[in-house]
């Protein structure tokens, strides 16, 4: 049963520590730690938990007791056992083998790669188990056995044997277990099918010697000696994994070269006690299947393995040694080579974290000389702000940008680069005509790299050395790479610089319409005989629309409509000045005429040569019902009398600004009409007029559509009138968000003596009131 | 979305036509602008600015005549506005800008109207 077990773990030996993490032993219920389950599920079955560990140890420590007995025995009766007991002993001997195998990969296996510390572990083990066999030997002195039974003569050498048998074991394991992180080292299918076949004809060639005793000789089989012979040609295939040792500092490869070299010492040696004869200490040597050596009277499988362990070892070892001396010279290149590769994507990834653009352009301009592969290196950048493609230089180290100005024609070089979008390597920098340097100038080569960020040219890095040919294959490659990365940064900053900017005037926009809000009305003013609505919809943040009213007098009202052309913050600003002219204005003038010329000449000096302001202003007498109006190329005013009759207005006047002479005031009317009670009139800015049916024709809701719409609601009271007009045109337009800033005034004369009370005129939530 | 498109006729070597197809509003009177730009340029301000096509016109499209008007009528030219349709009249008239600007029916009569002057 044993037996079976120990065949099945040999073909997968030492190489299933990952799985361990995943089994707990309490993750696991006890029946699927029985022997039946598949080879992964029985190595961490079977070393899973420290009281498991312990009662394995315990395990292989009594079948080695037993070992020790059975030799004190046969030592003791003086001829060795039956056939039987020692097919039986020697499948003992694997069986703790196997244990102690897989316990000691549980532990030793499970760390992770280092060269140095893999081959510490068996430099340390050899030297100690060295350490041990020759104590033994100076202790206990010449091992006596009987030459032709292989018996040993008495306790003290069945002692000696099997201690020697024990530490030999155990270096061979751990060897073997410290050897394999190496040998798998970037490991592909074929390397690990190399390491189990040459393991598994190791364990093989020695079970095959399970019924050889002490004096039996080995190389009579002619299987062991086949399996014997394709366990060498896998070791020496094995051997010849060396891969590691690329990838190793020079430091790292000093000691792995001794350690090496120490381990190939102490193997030999302890072969050389392992394979020591007895009775007369002559050696026997190294072959393998030696007679009645000291650990084949032990056991023959256990000596075979042992033998063929360390023989793998000094082998490894030794074409190690080879590779590491032959390595030796190019690690320094090699390291000052790693070194700069790491300092430039270390560079890269930096310069990915750093937004403030300054920084960053330092950051990549030093890169180069930083990293150590340049001596001077610049960084010339379009500024897309200055219009000019020409590249300017943002940041140098190693030469100031005088220098730099007086030796090269950067722009060109700049240029070039980007025109090829290739590096551009001039090899002996003074011999070209884009250099102006002469040979001594410090300027031997040159390197320029295009920054090209999502096919957008940025500019370019330059990198020089002193010496020409400075630059290697490798040396451009790096920097190209290096290159483009700190173009996407240079991009992500630019990037990330807008988004604040962008934000940033969002912030602002949101204030300005803030204070754009409180320069309409916050309460409309409450009037005997007349009733009011009004609201505005800005199109964008701010909106160019403005509408007011200003008590005049005890029974007069004056509103007024302006639309300033364009949208946004300057026509925001125009619409603040607008205010500002007719809330003083109209305490000067009772003419509506007047005021709009005023406010025209106000407005010229200002009113940019495009811009231009749509008026209308009208002054109702809340006692008689004349309303006065004039219109400076605004939309009319659409009159909706009690009969029914709707009417637009349409004084004569030009848009204030469109004329700074005496133009405007010759084509200004004033018109005068008598309201009768419960007349309304709307005034309205272009955006309601103008608002097309997006969803279907791409009409405009225009003065047809209107006009029916006031004369169908005429009778409602302004508010609900208001409100009915802009759900008039919801419904037409069929859609909420508008291409223009909308504003809409209603009101609506009650007569002289108004019989009921002045609607009240609050703020509605929306801001309109 | 809306679209819009300038295009030059010199009929004869005085004026310059420009066809006007389409929607002018802020986005597109970007390229008004450098077509009358162009006009100055060229030393060829007598120009008709024919609107047959022109579907809508907004307050950015009407402060571009309202920004070159000057410039041309001091090099000894003039924009004279041809062949408007009913409606987009109608937003030039609300302006004003028949006061500012000759609004003709045809472009022959704003030719006709540039050898008038010139006589």
């Amino acid at each position: 049963m044993k037996l079976e077990r120990r065949c099945n773990i040999g073909a997968g030996l030492f190489d299933t520590h990952t799985v361990r993490p995943f089994t707990q032993p309490e993750a696991l219920p006890p029946t699927v730690q029985l022997p039946s389950l598949s080879l992964a599920h029985v190595r961490p079955a079977l070393t899973a938990g420290r009281a498991r560990r312990v009662l394995l140890w315990s395990l292989v420590a009594l079948g080695f007791v037993l070992l020790v007995v059975h030799h004190v025995v046969i030592a003791s009766v003086g001829k060795p056992s039956s056939q039987t007991m020692l097919v039986l002993v020697n499948i003992g001997v694997v069986a703790c083998i196997g244990l102690a195998a897989l316990l000691l990969a549980d532990t030793l296996g499970s760390r992770s790669y280092n060269p140095v510390r893999a081959l510490w572990h068996p430099f340390i083990a050899a030297a100690l188990g060295l350490g041990t066999a020759a104590s033994l030997m100076l202790l206990g002195g010449e091992v006596d056995v009987d030459p032709a039974t292989g018996v040993p003569d008495g306790f003290g050498d069945v002692l000696q044997i099997s201690t020697l048998a024990l530490v030999e074991v155990a270096v061979a394991l751990i060897l073997l277990i410290s050897l394999r992180t190496l040998i798998l080292f970037k490991r592909t299918t074929g390397s690990v099918r190399n390491w189990r076949f040459m393991l598994g004809t190791m364990v093989a060639a020695s079970l095959v010697l399970v019924s050889d005793g002490a004096t039996d000789a080995a190389n009579e089989n002619w299987l062991h000696i086949a399996l014997v012979a394709v366990a060498v040609v896998l070791m020496v295939l094995n051997a010849f994994r060396l891969a590691w040792i690329v990838y190793l500092p020079f430091r790292q490869k000093m000691a792995t070269l001794g350690l090496c070299m120490g381990l190939i010492v102490f193997l030999a040696l302890l072969l050389d006690y392992a394979g020591r004869g007895v009775e007369t200490g002559s050696e026997i040597g190294l072959e393998f299947g030696a007679d009645l050596t000291l650990a084949a009277i032990f056991s023959q499988p256990l000596s075979q393995f042992v033998t063929m362990a360390f023989g793998f070892g000094i082998l490894y070892a030794t074409t190690a040694v080879l590779s590491l001396l032959f390595h030796l010279p190019t690690a320094a290149a090699l390291q000052q080579k790693t070194g700069e590769m790491e300092a430039l994507q270390a560079l890269a990834r930096l310069s990915g974290e750093v937004f403030d653009r300054d920084k960053l352009v330092d950051t990549i301009a030093g890169a180069p000389v930083e990293a150590g592969v340049a001596q001077a290196a610049w960084l010339a950048l379009i500024d897309e702000g200055s219009g000019s493609l020409a590249p300017r230089i943002t940041a140098a180290l190693g030469l100031t940008p005088v220098q730099i100005k007086a030796l090269t024609d950067y722009e060109v070089l700049a240029r070039d680069a980007l025109d090829s979008g290739e590096p551009l390597l001039l090899r002996q920098a003074p011999a070209d005509h884009r250099v102006r340097a002469r040979p001594g100038d410090g300027l031997g080569s040159l390197l320029v790299l295009p920054l090209v960020a999502h096919e957008e040219p940025m500019g370019a890095l330059f990198a020089t050395r002193a010496v020409s040919e400075g630059f290697e294959e490798d040396d451009v490659g790096a920097l190209a790479t290096f290159a483009g990365q700190a173009a996407l940064a240079l991009n992500n900053a630019d990037l990330f610089a807008e988004r604040l900017e962008r934000e940033r005037l969002e912030r602002e926009l949101a204030i300005a319409r803030e204070v754009q809000r409180r320069l309409l009305p916050q309460n409309l003013p409450e009037l005997d005989g007349v009733s009011l609505s009004a609201t505005s919809v800005p199109a964008q943040e701010v909106c160019g629309d403005y509408y007011d009213f200003v008590r005049i007098g005890p029974h007069c009202l004056g509103v007024i409509v302006g639309d300033v052309s364009g949208k946004g913050t300057s026509a925001a600003f125009y619409m603040a000045e607008l205010k500002g002219i007719f809330q003083s204005a109209s305490r000067l003038t009772q003419s509506p005429a007047e005021l709009l010329a005023q406010a025209n000449e106000a407005l010229a000096g200002s009113l940019g040569k495009n811009a231009f302001i749509t008026a209308v202003y009208g002054i109702l007498n809340t006692e008689d019902g004349v309303f006065t109006f004039a219109r400076a190329g605004h939309c009319p005013v659409a009159l909706a009398r009690a009969d029914g009759t709707v009417s637009l207005l349409r004084a004569g006047g030009l848009g204030l600004g469109m004329d700074r002479g005496p133009l405007f005031r010759r084509a200004l009317t004033e018109e005068q009409i008598q309201l009768q009670p419960g007349d309304t009139f709307v005034l309205y800015s272009d955006g309601l007029v103008e608002t097309r049916d997006r969803g279907g024709t791409g009409d405009e809701y225009g003065y047809e559509r209107l006009a029916d719409a006031v004369a169908k609601h005429r009778t409602l009271e302004p508010k609900a009138l208001r409100d009915a007009l802009l759900s008039d045109l919801y419904n037409f337009a069929g859609h909420d968000v508008w291409g223009d800033d909308l504003t809409l005034v209603v009101v609506k004369w009650d007569g002289p003596s108004a019989p009921t009370p002045i609607e009240t005129a609050t703020l509605d939530a929306d801001g309109s009131a | 979305m809306s679209s819009f498109s300038v295009t030059f006729r010199t009929p004869d070597e005085h004026v310059c036509v420009l066809d006007l197809k389409g929607e002018l509003d802020a986005h597109t009177s970007g390229e008004l602008e450098a077509a009358f730009q162009k006009c100055i340029d060229d030393q060829r301000p007598r120009i008709i600015v024919h609107g047959g096509d022109l579907q809508y016109i907004s307050s950015a499209g009407l402060g571009v005549f309202m920004a070159y008007i000057e410039e041309v009528r001091e090099q000894g030219g003039d924009i004279k506005i041809a062949a408007l349709q009913p409606r987009v009249y109608n937003v030039f008239d609300l302006l004003g800008f028949p006061v500012l600007f000759d609004i003709t029916d045809s472009e022959a009569e704003a030719v006709e109207r540039f050898n008038a002057d010139a006589a």
